[in-house]
This record gives C-alpha cells, sequence and structure tokens, in this order.
C-alpha cells in the first residue's frame, strides 16, 4: 500500500475500538476494517495489536464476547461494548478530543508565531 | 461477562488451559481466513492471498502466547506453570530428591513433634481459659516459690475479695481404689464445692459438687468420664454405685465429661472428692478451721474488666490484714497470682527447660537440613545453567526465575513437611516415652490439631524459601551472556566460600550436639559404674503411704512389725531392714548435734549432720560394710544405753587421728550417746556427691518419722518384688504397692531427664553429621569438579598423583577445621547450661571434646576421600583438551 500508514499510540487503539463498538457487537476482523475504513486507509490496524488489546480489555471488564454467526455463515466471535466500557469511551473520548485541540493550537501558534 | 463469570473463566483457564488455547485458534483462525478472503477479491491468487495474510498476522504463536499471557489466569497459571516444572525437576533428580526429602521430613517431623508437646503442655488449656481470667492461687515463699494455705485463710480471701466471680481451693492426692489384687493408684483432687463451677463445667451424669459439701457431705465422689469408661465400664446410669477409696466405701454422685481434664490438664485427674471427705481419704490430727494448716491451693476466675494486677492488689491488702489479725498463724503469709497454665507450676521451669533444650537441638538439625538443601540445589544451579539460559532467551524475565526456584524449593518443602508431619506422630512417642513412670497421669493432650498442622504448614513454607532462596538469587543472577561464555572463574571463587561458610555452620551445629550428648553419655556411664560404698543389687525399697489408709502412729508400727515376719518368711528373701530414706532418693533429715572433743562453729549450739533411723540388721542387709567395732546390738531397747553408728567422714572429721570408739555424741543438751561402730561413707542424696558426715541411729531406741523397707533378695531383686506386694496384701489388702521397686529401678528416676536429653541429642548430632557429612562431600565433590583442568594441568607438570589427593583432602579439612574450632567454642558456652545434668565429668571435660571433635574431622576427610581420588584419576590430555 502506498499511503503512509500511521503507528498508534498506546491507548489510542483502545479508544478506536471501544468508539468502533458502540455502534453494536463486531468481530475482531470487522473491527480493523472498520477502523480503516472510517480513516480513510490511514490507520491499520495489526492483528498482532489488536487481539490482546481485546483480550486486555475484556479483562478489565470494558467490552464483552460472545460467540456468533458471521455474516459469511461461519462462527465468530463478536465483542461488545459493557456499561464500564461505554463510560470509559466517553472519557477517553473526551480527553483525546482536548489532547488533539491543544496539539492543534500549539502548532497554529508556533505557524502564526514563525 | 460479569465478575463472577470473570472469575470462573480464569479458574477454567487455570485449570483447562487448552480451552482457552481452542478459543484464541478458532477466533484467529477466522481472522485470518477473512484476510484471505478479502485478498483474493483484491485479486490475488490464493498462495498469494495466504502468504500475505500470514505476513500480516506475523508470528502467530507470539501473538497467542501474549494473548494467553493477557487472557489466562494470570499469577495463578504461572503458578501451576512453575509447580508443573518444578514436580518435573524433582522427579528428574530422583536421587536428590529422596535424599532431600527424608532430611526434611526428619527435620520438620522432630520440630512438629516438640511444638505439639510444647502447646499441649503450655499453650493449650485443659479448660477454656482463652482470656486469661482464669488463675491460680498460691501462697508465697521466701525465695519467690509457690507454696500452699489454708482452708481459713483461703474462706477469708473468698468472703473478703471482690476480684474473683468465684474462687475455688483444691488439692490433688494420690488414693488407691479397690483392694487386693486389684487395688490401683488414682490421681484425685480435693475440692471445694463451687470448684467446678470456676470452669464452668456441667456433669455428663449426676450432680457435680455444691457449697455445703465442703463440710456436710457423707463420702462422695465425682468420676472422670475416663474412669468411668474404664473402671465402671460406661454404666449408663453410675449415679447411687459405689467405689472403694483408701479402704473407705464412696457413694459416686456424678461423672465430668471428658473434655474437662482437672486443675492441671496435663496431669490428669480421675476422682473428685468434696472437702468434707479429707479425714477419709487423707486422715489427719487436725481439722479444717486450724489456721496454720495449709494444704491448699486455688483456681478462680476473674470478674469481667478486672485485670490481674487489680486482683493482686486486693489479694496483698487482704493478706496483710490477715498478717495483722493473726500474727501468731499467718504472722509471715503472702499470696500470688499466676495466670493458669496445665502444669503444676513447681514443675514449670523444668519441663520448659528440657523443651527448650529439645527446641534449640531440632532447631539445629533442621538449620543443617536447610544449609544442606541449599549447598545441594546451588551445586544443581551450575548443572541447570543451561536450562537458566534457554528460559532466559524465550524471554522469562529474572524475577519470574527467582519466583520459579523458589516455587520448587517450597514444592519440595511441602511434600517433606507432609512426610514430617506422618513421622511427627512417632516422634511424639518416643519423646513421651521418656518421662519418668512416676508421673503416672502425665498424659497432655497432644493430639495434632489444626495448630499443628499450621505449624507444620509454616515451617516446611520458610524452610523451603530459606533453602530455596540462595540459589534462586543465583539462578536469577547467572546471565544468558555468562552461561555462553564458558564458566568463569571469578564467579567460582564467592560460590566456594558461600558453600564453605555453608559446610562451617553445619559442623559448628553437629559438634556442639554432638559434645552434649558425649557429656550426657559419660555422666551417666560414670553413674552406672559409680561405687555407691554399698550393695545396691538384688535390693528391693519399699515405701507406704499408711496414712492413706488411716493409719495413726502405734497402727503404723503395729503395721510394719506384722509385714516384717511376714517378709522374713516370705521365699527368695534374705534380709529385711529400714531407714528413714532409700539412699540416693534426695531425700535426708539432718539434726544437731553435741560432739566430743569438739566445739560447735560459732554462733551456734551444735553441729548439723545428716542422720538417719535405722532398723537391725541395716548394715548386713544394705551391705555398707562396718569397718571398725560393731554395728547396732540386736537386743537394744529404749532402756538401754543410747548407741549410735557414724561413717568414716564422721570420724576422721570429727576425731582425727584416734579411734571413734566410745566416743560420746548427743542431739540433746547432753553426750548421751556412744558411738559403738564406724560404717563406710557412701553416697547418701546423689551420685558423685562429696563425702559427708552421717550418723545412724536405732530404730529400737529412737521413732523414725518416716519409713523405707529395704529387703535384700537371694537372688534377682525383679524376682521378688510380687513376693513383697504379696506378703504386703497379707497384712492389709488395701495398702497400696505401687511404690514397691528395686535399687536399680529406683536409681535411675533421677537420671530421666540425663537419659532423655543424651538421648536425643544423640539422635539428633548422629543426624546432623551425617548430613554435613553429605554437604561435605557435596561441596568437595563440586569443587573437584570445577579444578578438573586445573588438576590436568598439574599433573602435566609434574605433580605427584598424592599430592593432589593430600590438596583435595586438605580443602575439606580446611573448612571443617574452622568449624570444629567455632563448634568447640559454642559447645564450650552451651554446656554450661547442662551443668547440673552433669555428673563425674565438667562441662569442659577434654577428652570428651578431644574424641569427638576428632570424630568429626576424620569422618569429614573420608567424606572428602572419593572426591579425591577421583582428582588423582584426571588424565591430563582430557582435562586440558576441554575448555576451560
Amino acid at each position: 500500500m502506498a499511503m503512509k500508514q500511521i503507528d498508534l499510540l498506546q491507548g489510542t487503539l483502545d479508544l478506536l475500538v471501544l468508539k468502533t463498538l458502540s455502534g453494536g457487537s463486531l468481530h475482531g476482523y470487522r473491527i480493523a476494517q472498520r477502523i480503516q475504513a472510517l480513516s480513510d486507509e490511514v490507520l491499520r490496524i495489526e492483528e498482532g495489536s489488536l487481539y490482546p488489546a481485546l483480550y486486555r480489555m475484556e479483562q478489565k471488564g470494558l467490552i464483552e464476547s460472545e460467540w456468533g454467526i458471521s455474516d459469511n455463515n461461519r462462527q465468530a466471535k463478536f465483542y461488545k461494548l459493557t456499561r464500564k466500557g461505554r463510560r470509559e469511551m466517553e472519557a477517553e473520548a473526551e480527553s483525546w478530543d482536548r489532547l488533539s485541540a491543544a496539539v492543534v493550537r500549539v502548532l497554529k501558534a508556533i505557524e502564526q508565531g514563525a | 461477562m460479569n465478575k463472577l463469570l470473570l472469575s470462573i473463566a480464569r479458574i477454567k483457564a487455570l485449570f483447562v488451559p487448552e480451552a482457552i488455547e481452542r478459543d484464541m485458534d478458532k477466533e484467529m483462525r477466522f481472522h485470518f481466513d477473512m484476510l484471505v478472503k478479502e485478498y483474493e477479491a483484491s485479486g490475488m491468487s490464493s498462495r498469494a492471498a495466504k502468504e500475505a495474510a500470514l505476513r500480516r498476522f506475523g508470528n502467530l504463536t507470539q501473538l497467542k502466547e501474549r494473548g494467553r499471557d493477557v487472557r489466562g489466569a494470570g499469577i495463578l497459571e504461572e503458578l501451576r506453570q512453575d509447580l508443573q516444572y518444578g514436580a518435573r525437576m524433582l522427579r528428574r533428580n530422583a536421587g536428590f530428591t529422596v535424599v532431600a526429602l527424608l532430611a526434611l521430613a526428619l527435620g520438620i517431623g522432630v520440630n512438629t513433634a516438640i511444638f505439639s508437646i510444647a502447646d499441649g503442655l503450655f499453650f493449650r488449656s485443659a479448660f477454656r481459659n482463652v482470656d486469661g481470667t482464669i488463675l491460680r492461687l498460691y501462697g508465697s515463699r521466701d525465695n519467690g516459690g509457690v507454696d500452699v494455705f489454708s482452708y481459713a485463710n483461703y474462706k477469708d480471701i473468698r468472703d473478703q475479695n471482690k476480684s474473683f466471680a468465684e474462687l475455688a481451693a483444691h488439692q490433688y492426692i494420690e488414693v488407691s481404689v479397690g483392694a487386693g489384687e486389684a487395688l490401683e493408684d488414682v490421681q484425685g483432687e480435693i475440692v471445694t464445692g463451687n470448684y467446678f463451677s470456676v470452669f464452668n463445667v456441667k456433669p455428663r451424669f449426676g450432680r457435680l459438687f455444691l457449697p455445703e459439701d465442703d463440710t456436710t457431705s457423707g463420702p462422695i465422689v465425682v468420676l472422670s468420664e475416663s474412669f468411668w469408661r474404664r473402671q465402671l465400664s460406661s454404666d449408663p446410669n453410675p449415679s447411687g454405685k459405689r467405689v472403694q477409696v483408701n479402704g473407705h466405701v464412696f457413694d459416686i454422685v456424678g461423672v465430668v465429661p471428658d473434655s474437662f481434664r482437672g486443675t492441671f490438664g496435663a496431669f490428669t485427674t480421675d476422682m473428685w472428692f468434696p472437702l468434707s471427705s479429707m479425714q477419709l481419704v487423707r486422715p489427719r490430727e487436725t481439722n479444717l478451721s486450724q489456721r496454720g494448716w495449709g494444704w491448699l491451693r486455688g483456681t478462680g476466675r476473674l470478674k469481667p474488666g478486672i485485670s490481674i494486677t487489680q486482683a493482686s492488689a486486693e489479694i496483698d491488702r487482704i493478706a496483710e490484714q490477715l498478717r495483722r489479725d493473726y500474727p501468731r498463724q499467718a504472722g509471715d503469709i503472702n499470696f500470688q497470682l499466676l495466670e493458669a497454665g496445665n502444669l503444676r507450676d513447681e514443675l514449670r521451669a523444668d519441663a520448659s527447660r528440657i523443651l527448650l533444650f529439645f527446641t534449640c537441638a531440632a532447631g539445629a538439625v533442621l538449620l543443617i537440613t536447610c544449609a544442606n538443601i541449599a549447598s545441594m540445589m546451588l551445586s544443581k544451579t551450575t548443572a541447570r545453567r543451561r536450562e537458566v539460559a534457554i528460559r532466559q532467551s524465550l524471554g522469562a524475565g529474572r524475577f519470574r526465575l527467582i519466583r520459579q526456584w523458589i516455587t520448587e524449593s517450597v514444592l519440595l518443602a511441602a511434600i517433606g513437611g507432609g512426610l514430617g508431619l506422618v513421622l511427627a506422630i512417632w516422634v511424639k512417642q518416643v519423646l513421651l516415652s521418656f518421662v519418668p513412670p512416676e508421673w503416672s497421669n502425665f498424659s497432655p493432650d497432644v493430639t495434632m490439631d489444626w495448630r499443628v498442622l499450621l505449624f507444620a504448614a509454616g515451617l516446611a513454607i520458610m524452610t523451603g524459601v530459606l533453602f530455596g532462596v540462595a540459589p534462586a538469587l543465583h539462578a536469577g543472577r547467572a546471565s544468558m551472556f555468562s552461561a555462553l561464555k564458558s564458566d568463569a572463574a571469578s564467579t567460582m571463587g564467592r560460590r566456594s566460600r558461600f558453600y564453605g561458610a555453608l559446610v562451617t555452620v553445619q559442623v559448628t551445629l553437629s559438634l556442639v550436639l554432638l559434645i552434649a550428648s558425649g557429656l550426657l553419655f559419660r555422666s551417666l556411664r560414670e553413674s552406672q559404674t559409680m561405687n555407691l560404698g554399698f550393695d545396691g543389687d538384688r535390693l528391693v525399697v519399699a515405701h507406704f503411704d499408711l496414712v492413706r489408709n488411716g493409719y495413726k502412729r502405734p497402727e503404723q508400727r503395729a503395721f510394719y512389725e506384722q509385714l516384717f515376719v511376714q517378709l522374713k518368711s516370705a521365699p527368695g528373701v534374705s534380709g529385711v531392714t529400714h531407714g528413714m530414706f532409700a539412699p540416693l532418693s534426695n531425700e535426708r533429715e539432718s539434726m544437731g548435734y553435741r560432739i566430743e572433743a569438739n566445739d560447735p562453729p560459732a554462733g551456734s549450739k551444735s553441729f548439723v549432720v545428716a542422720n538417719d533411723i535405722v532398723g537391725p540388721d541395716y548394715f548386713s542387709t544394705m551391705g555398707v560394710p562396718i569397718v571398725e567395732g560393731r554395728g547396732f546390738d540386736p537386743s537394744l531397747n529404749a532402756g538401754s544405753p543410747r548407741e549410735a553408728v557414724v561413717n568414716e567422714t564422721f570420724a576422721r572429721k570429727f576425731w582425727p587421728n584416734q579411734s571413734a570408739l566410745g566416743k560420746m555424741i548427743g542431739t540433746g543438751s547432753t553426750l548421751d550417746t556412744r558411738v559403738v561402730g564406724v560404717a563406710r561413707t557412701i553416697a547418701y542424696y546423689t551420685l558423685g556427691e562429696t563425702s559427708q558426715p552421717f550418723v545412724y541411729l536405732s530404730a529400737q531406741q529412737s521413732v523414725p518419722p518416716a519409713v523405707s523397707v529395704f529387703i535384700r533378695s537371694a537372688a534377682d531383686a525383679e524376682s521378688i518384688v510380687a513376693v513383697v506386694k504379696q506378703a504386703v496384701h497379707a497384712v492389709n489388702s488395701a495398702v497400696s504397692t505401687n511404690d514397691i521397686l528395686t535399687f536399680t529401678t529406683l536409681r535411675q528416676g533421677p537420671l530421666f531427664q540425663t537419659r532423655a536429653l543424651m538421648t536425643t541429642a544423640g539422635i539428633f548430632g548422629s543426624l546432623a553429621l551425617i548430613l554435613t557429612l553429605i554437604g561435605v562431600y557435596g561441596v568437595i565433590s563440586y569443587s573437584v569438579s570445577r579444578r578438573t583442568h586445573e588438576f590436568g594441568i598439574r599433573i602435566a607438570l609434574g605433580a605427584r598423583r598424592s599430592g593432589v589427593f593430600r590438596m583435595v583432602i586438605g580443602e575439606g579439612l580446611r573448612l571443617t577445621v574452622l568449624g570444629v574450632v567455632l563448634g568447640m567454642l559454642a559447645a564450650f558456652g552451651s554446656a554450661r547450661l547442662l551443668g547440673g545434668l552433669l555428673f563425674g565429668v565438667t562441662a569442659s571435660d577434654p577428652a570428651t571434646f578431644i574424641s569427638i571433635s576428632l570424630f568429626v574431622l576424620i569422618t569429614s576427610a573420608l567424606a572428602c576421600f572419593v572426591p579425591a581420588r577421583r582428582a588423582t584419576r584426571v588424565d591430563p590430555i582430557v582435562a586440558l583438551r576441554q575448555d576451560a
């Protein structure tokens, strides 16, 4: 793929996964696909990071899993947000907004100052 | 998933890790297939699509490993892995495991047994005294010892104090139950009516005592449940049945449940009598109201919220009042309160001294065991360096490795502890078998309960950590890097020193134990062979407690006269006589004597000299030789001139260089007694005592306050014990014959402590030495294997093989010599603690110290023998070809 891809900060992946799941339950492949698509292929999710992140969040009780049937009629494991996960997502999203807004302000200020 | 389900999943993961594995496999397989499909859809060949998908997934094993890390049961899962791994390692090193387990089982078993006895004696209460509110009340002696008090004083304290909810008085007493052949000596207590309510005891059958039983009960008795089972065959209706005690018939009124074992739990009580039956079970020419007649001790339960200090202060105030009110009978009276335990307080110091000795010895053995296993494990760390290196390269952290080692050693210790617990049951029986026979009702509650189990478990874990920590730290430190390099000599030096220190400690501890045992052994042998000065073989000593059977003084005399008639005609008896106390019984009476041609010491009117009042034929029957003059004239009587026999020491001390015969002595104001003979000096109180002056008076002229009967047997003394018992029962079938023993048995009595300590120290010491020798062997073998290369060079350069041999032995001895020197110093310090138990040897007996030290040195040299031989057989070519 020609497009430059960005490495995700630790924690950012968690937020993206949670946000992706806020629309309903998905299996791992679909989560990766959805993030990639929504970011216009900028963010590519490594399977090597995705599953550990999913398992970790499941252990923390942010998401829960259940075996179900995929679109193509195969058994797949579906993840969905718990109430705790939704609270966590909201808190994380807010702090992400603040962080990115701050970064943008700094960048702008330096641009104008220079 | 809620919390509960999550925990279930974790626990499931612990036991069925395969389930997780399958779960992850299936999930990733699905993802993988979807990726392949996606690539195929974008136009790749199916093969290229698979390869691309694989690339994306990266290292699938590592991914699953990470998943496992997150999803697995975490620390529990690791523990399970460590245990599994540890078990595998222990199985692989079966030889080491067996030796280590044996050592651990012994170490932990012995310690657990001792704990369980100490627990039964000191910590576990025979009655509910968890909060320490049950106290003992004693009189006080000037030296702080415990004393008895009178019923009158007890009543005043009971009625005046406000500290105790209930305060009872009691005294233990031995009684004879039944008659003739079936006569049995039973431990009983005489108690006040409120006694059982102090302990909140409820009857199993019938009733217990009431306050009015202090003064107005008939002959009644309360039995223990075990006595009821034993003697009444668990009669379901015991009340109203009768039992014969000291020749009197007593009505059984109740039975106390097994959970109550009497005032001193380690000494169980089988019968309780009310105060009013005192005159039946132990007749005295006195009565309860006499304030001067002290015979009781007290036990009371404090009121809630009252401290022992408050209660003591109040008792002190009452004592002061008593001293003021009754200056004649209670002018110097004092009381003390002690927390109630399972032992009579007079015995507590003795018992704790023995137990302390046992504990130290057992602790030393356990320490040696730990040191030994630690050094065995340490030498295994070398063998396992590759394993450690591989695990490290696979990503195991240092902490994880340390934990693995400690898990392995705790696993070992836990199995050892389990075996030890089984062993403890047996060791406990051996230890309790040292208890002297006269403590017949000594049966502390030493069942293994959860506390003993907890102790053993704690000990096992502690042991495991103790001997696991050094090797674990070592294994953790050994980096992959240094393992891949060949063995660096620099780390070896430090390790050898550590080994050396472990061996030195082991040698020190085993030497202390062996020397203690050696000193005690020499004392015992000395005591067996020591010349007593008289013929103690073929002698039977009989002692009777006639007061128990209601004999007044004149009746006692008649009893003995009848008994002598019976005995003299009995088969196998070659002589009968009597004295006040048996030799070596640690009891003697002394009187003030005026002695012809001697002025009494300044400030006194007479010399205090030990004496005995003896029957006819005393000297011939006892085998005490008369060296000058004669024994007592058989026709002596109260009216004839008084005669005395003195011993050689007396004669030499008071009339040096002249004959004692015809000299005069006297116990009154005049010199009224003529010395008619001089007897050989014998051991009077204890073995190995310094020679003491001694006077014999005749029972035909003086009334002895106490009587011991001596019977000489024609053959073996043991063979006539039964004959003597028959003779006693022919006179009175209700007199206890429990105290009829051969002199040989009797003289062993005071030696029981020595014997118990010697056996323990000996067993523990040998055990320690064997462990130590294994340690020496291990260290030297290790050193030889490390130095193969060096020996190769030496031999190649022309060193003699005998020189190499000496070098290795020398290395072993260097370790041992330091331990021996330290051990001798430590033994010298600690043997003083044995002081009172030693006779015929000093606490620093050079023969014992030197012979045992030599023995330890020689055996350790032998332990080095095999590795030293191995060192001489090093083939220089093979050794040099090896990578150094």
